[in-house]
């Protein structure tokens, strides 16, 4: 399946599903002629239509064109199926931290990520990664909490101290 | 691994560490005052000129601290999980009744209990000086043949509450359209797209004093001082009366020394020459209500807005 | 003026400057954010002064959003979005230094334009806000859709499909007319919507982290990037047009309530391709598609004083912020002010050259040292931008709840790159969805359902025309470059 051909199936799969949930909108008798259902239904409606057209476009010249596609400068990933399992790896260290920042506070868990990440891509472990993120956590810390005042979780720190 | 990077982990991890159990104890008696405004919006601004005159008047540090997101829904459970030992409240206004009622927040309207109130924002219908409307007569009457539009400054808010209702009490039928706030819609009404609208006080009063906008009534139980000329709804035939509030509320289960302690200084602080001055100018309505009748005040708002909002469909 | 207002306006504009920079370069760190985090400390300055130092900051952090948007492609702040395209190829064709100079030049000429303008004629354009009625806004956010078209590259049906996936994610949060909430899932987090700095920093920064992921190992940048240098003569012949088209867009945007810098920036962008010579090289580094949003923004944070200082009317989050500012100090902003505190005025006046002048300055001085940053070894640059996302999107709400939204659009922006689809569209939907469906349905509420109003009320119609125009221009352009390229086939 080419990737036109498969944007626009999932394109199909997106308007259907949000036309669904569109419709599920209740009404009221505050609204307007066009309501709060008409945009979205309508969004629903042009995706599905240029979907359809990029699935028609697709099959039309699969075997039409068999000139080599000339990459587009958007798209940097090559083969698909290894590629998404290094980038939900990735992802999944952003999870992580979401998942553990409330416990672990900003601070040890921002070097946390960035030792995760920078070994992920790196594929080295060593001292001096550790101390760069440790470093660079501090770093953040005093630039963000210190300087800019935002209030990023504590931790269970200043509760065991 | 050389030594000397290994030397520097440790002192990191030591500053790591010193950073991470860095809460300051105070001694002195702060206390919090929590709204959901952003810096520079209405109720920060409010509560920031509020806070020097309460320092002086009740001893103690207090502090503004903007817990912003959800329209309010974060502020109200920070508050709701507090202790009740008075250090920490929360600026109260109509938003945070909305939104309880409007979407589905960890802690509601009803986990909080209110403390007192302080202040009301005058709501006044208004139209542009040059209009062809120089009555709210003239306004009704133009909507009688279907040609009215009005507008109000947010779409679920006080003011569409009140251009609905006023709309089905004075039997019209006028077009009501929304905005994103009183800025938008005052433009709206300067270029004469809208024959009126509905606003606070305070969002109006430069263009106001400019001799721009015209007032036309007052949505409230009496006239304003500033303005002892406009007439309020209820004189002009429609009973109709809204009360914008802000006051305070706190979690549940504050003592009854710690309420009277507020209801003592309260109205001491709204009698207050120099803060008095200064309120009057940003056109706030002193509104002081003690615990009890404010728990009530805002029960029965609390059940009006449902109403309105479940009988025009808005919730199920 | 007198000489000791003076000698504490210039600190005031240096300081608010250099804060504005800085948080305007974190994602996330909007300059309505990065100007109300300073609001607290000008509580006890004297009022020219505090409000000398918010608008600075205003200033600063426009400048400050191109700076992550060219060197790391992920915009600092909305109006940078449209920065992102030529200023990041020409990063990758190692010339940041250059295309930093440019932003920052073109900068100052956009700023130094909005205050002329500002100073001039505040009072009689005041009437510009007054003409914007719901179906001039509603045309106006047309006018920014059909930029789409342009920025589709080679596919308009994935560049259309990318731009309706935006307008949908606009409609999340509160309905704008019935208050009805559309796709909360009851959550209140939800309910003032997905802010487009999300969706940007998600499908930008973090959907890059994703798609380079696959690639492992410590290659190091080029050094030859760290030369920073000024447009050079020639160069500063090439820019002067689109210079001056940003600043005449940004000046009208910036007087508008809910214009804004970010479709200021993309409608600049947008007329300087369509006014250049070298058309071919937008998307792949032309100086002119940093210099005309840059310009732009920089003038939408001078002009958006017209409608404070002339109306009290706030144009965007950040003039609600200086409003809030004015409010604090006992000035009510408005047709008064210029009566009532003609000396604030003048010092704001004032505070604002001195805060383009020390935007030169600083910026200048900083851009060394981001350069340097961004040529670290890859992985360290991953993780620290990483980092700086997790951190900086937090900032908006001290919510995780949007990082995780952040996350899952970096998800989505992975599934585009993958598709070949580009990023920006959606973007503009994000950005622009809002006002588009709230004043289509204001104005129908308003003509009792009445479509012609649309070409009834002038601005509107003339806006219309011409999106519709451009619209028909770049279809017919599409499908005759379409049939070129199969033509050119034949033969071979």
């Amino acid at each position: 399946m080419s990737r036109d051909l498969a944007f626009g199936v999932a394109g199909v799969v997106v308007a259907a599903g949000y036309y669904r949930m569109a419709a599920a909108i209740p009404t009221s008798a505050l609204a307007d002629a066009v309501g709060p259902q008409g945009l979205p239904k309508a969004y629903a409606v042009v995706l599905a239509a240029l979907s359809l057209l990029l699935v028609g476009r697709s099959l039309r010249t699969r075997n039409a064109d068999p000139r080599p596609r000339i990459p587009d400068p958007e798209s940097r990933i090559p083969d698909p199926r290894f590629h998404l399992l290094r980038a939900l790896g990735m992802l999944a260290i952003g999870v992580v931290y979401i998942a553990v920042v409330p416990w672990l506070g900003y601070v040890v868990a921002l070097a946390g990520l960035v030792l995760a990440a920078t070994w992920y891509r790196g594929g080295v472990f060593n001292g001096q990664i550790a101390t760069v993120a440790a470093a660079g956590a501090i770093v953040f810390w005093l630039l963000f909490v210190r300087l800019l005042g935002i209030p990023h979780p504590p931790g269970v720190w200043p509760t065991l101290f | 691994m050389p030594v000397g990077g290994r030397i520097s982990l440790l002192a990191l991890l030591a500053a790591l560490a010193a950073a991470c159990g860095g809460g300051d104890a105070e001694p002195r008696r702060v206390v919090t005052l929590v709204t959901h405004s952003s810096p520079g919006g209405g109720s920060d601004v409010f509560l920031r000129e509020l806070v020097p005159h309460l320092a002086r008047l009740m001893g103690g540090t207090f502090i503004v601290e903007n817990v912003q997101g959800g329209s309010g829904a974060k502020a109200m459970a920070a508050v709701a999980q507090a202790k009740p030992d008075g250090s920490l409240f929360y600026a109260t206004t109509p938003t945070f009744i909305y939104t309880s009622l409007l979407s589905d927040p960890s802690a509601r309207y009803t986990d909080l209990e209110p403390l007192v109130n302080l202040f009301f924002d005058p709501e006044v219908l208004y139209t542009a000086a040059d209009s062809r409307f120089t009555t709210l007569r003239d306004v009704l009457d133009r909507a009688r043949t279907g040609q009215g539009r009005w507008g109000a400054a947010n779409p679920a808010s006080l003011e569409r509450q009140v251009m609905e209702q006023l709309k089905q009490k004075a039997g019209v039928s006028p077009a009501i359209t929304t905005f994103e706030g009183g800025g938008d819609m005052l433009i709206n009404v300067l270029n004469h797209t809208l024959d009126m609208g509905a606003g606070e006080l305070q969002e109006i009063r430069a263009q106001l004093d400019a001799g721009r906008l015209r007032l036309l009534a007052v949505v409230g139980d009496e006239r304003l001082p500033q303005f002892p000329g406009v007439a309020t709804l209820k004189e002009q035939g429609v009973d109709l009366a809204v009360r914008k509030f802000r006051g305070l509320a706190g979690p549940k289960g504050m003592s009854a020394e710690l309420v009277a302690a507020w209801e003592a200084a309260v109205p001491k602080l709204l009698d207050d020459p120099v803060y008095r001055k200064r309120y009057m100018d940003n056109s706030l309505q002193p509104g002081f209500m003690p615990h009890g009748d404010y728990a009530r005040f805002m029960e029965a708002f609390g059940a009006e807005t449902e109403a309105f909002l479940r009988q025009s469909g808005v919730i199920q | 003026m007198s000489l000791d207002e003076l000698i504490a306006i210039v600190p005031a504009a240096f300081g608010g400057v250099t804060w504005g920079i800085f948080g305007g370069a974190l994602p996330g760190i909007s300059p309505s954010i990065t100007m109300a985090l300073l609001l607290p400390l000008t509580y006890g300055m004297d009022p020219t002064t505090a409000i000398v130092m918010l608008a600075a900051t205003y200033v600063g952090a426009e400048y400050g959003g191109s700076i992550p948007a060219i060197l790391i492609r992920t915009p600092g702040t909305n109006a940078a979005a449209a920065t992102v395209m030529d200023g990041y190829a020409m990063t990758e064709q190692g010339r940041a230094g250059e295309a930093l100079g440019i932003s920052l030049y073109s900068g100052f000429v956009g700023g130094l334009f909005g205050l002329g303008v500002v100073v001039l004629l505040a009072e009689p354009l005041s009437t510009v806000a007054l003409a914007f009625t719901p179906p001039a806004y509603f045309a106006l956010g047309v006018l920014g859709l059909s930029v789409i078209a342009s920025l589709a590259r080679e596919s308009l049906v994935k560049g259309l499909m990318a731009g309706v996936l935006g307008l949908m994610i606009s409609t999340v949060g509160t309905d704008p007319v019935t208050g009805l909430s559309r796709f909360t899932f009851g959550s209140p987090e939800l309910l003032s919507g997905i802010p487009p700095i999300l969706v940007m920093v998600g499908l930008f920064a973090v959907g890059e982290l994703l798609a380079e992921s696959g690639e492992r190992g410590w290659h190091q940048a080029a050094p030859e990037r760290a030369r920073i240098r000024f447009p050079s003569p020639a160069l500063w012949r090439r820019i002067a047009l689109p210079q001056a088209i940003g600043s005449v867009i940004g000046a009208f945007e910036g007087m508008m309530p809910g214009g804004g810098g970010a479709v200021s920036s993309f409608l600049a962008y947008n007329e300087a391709r369509r006014w250049s010579r070298r058309k071919e090289e937008f998307g792949r580094g032309s100086p002119e598609g940093i210099a005309a949003p840059e310009a732009a923004n920089n003038t939408v944070a001078c002009t958006t004083l017209v409608p404070i200082l002339s109306l009290g009317i706030p144009s965007s989050n950040s003039a609600a912020v200086l409003l809030g500012g004015f409010l604090l100090h006992g000035l009510i902003p408005g047709p008064m002010l210029f009566v009532s505190h003609s000396g604030v005025v003048t010092g704001l006046f004032a505070g604002l050259l001195a805060a383009n002048i020390a935007m030169l300055i600083v910026g200048y001085v900083l851009m060394g040292p981001c350069i340097w940053l961004v040529s670290r070894p890859r992985p360290y640059l991953t993780a620290f931008i990483y980092a700086l996302v997790v951190s900086g999107v937090y900032a908006i709400e001290t919510s995780l709840f949007q990082v995780g939204v952040a996350l899952a659009f970096g998800l989505a922006g992975y599934a585009l790159r993958y598709f070949e689809t580009p990023l920006l569209p959606m973007v503009l939907g994000v950005i622009l969805g809002f006002m588009v469906e709230s004043n289509y349905r204001r104005a129908l509420v308003l003509s009792g359902g009445d479509h012609a109003t649309f070409l009834q009320d002038p601005v509107s119609a003339a806006f219309l025309t011409v999106a519709a125009l451009f619209l028909v221009g770049s279809i017919a352009g599409h499908a005759l470059g379409a049939r070129r390229r199969r033509g050119a086939e034949l033969p071979a």
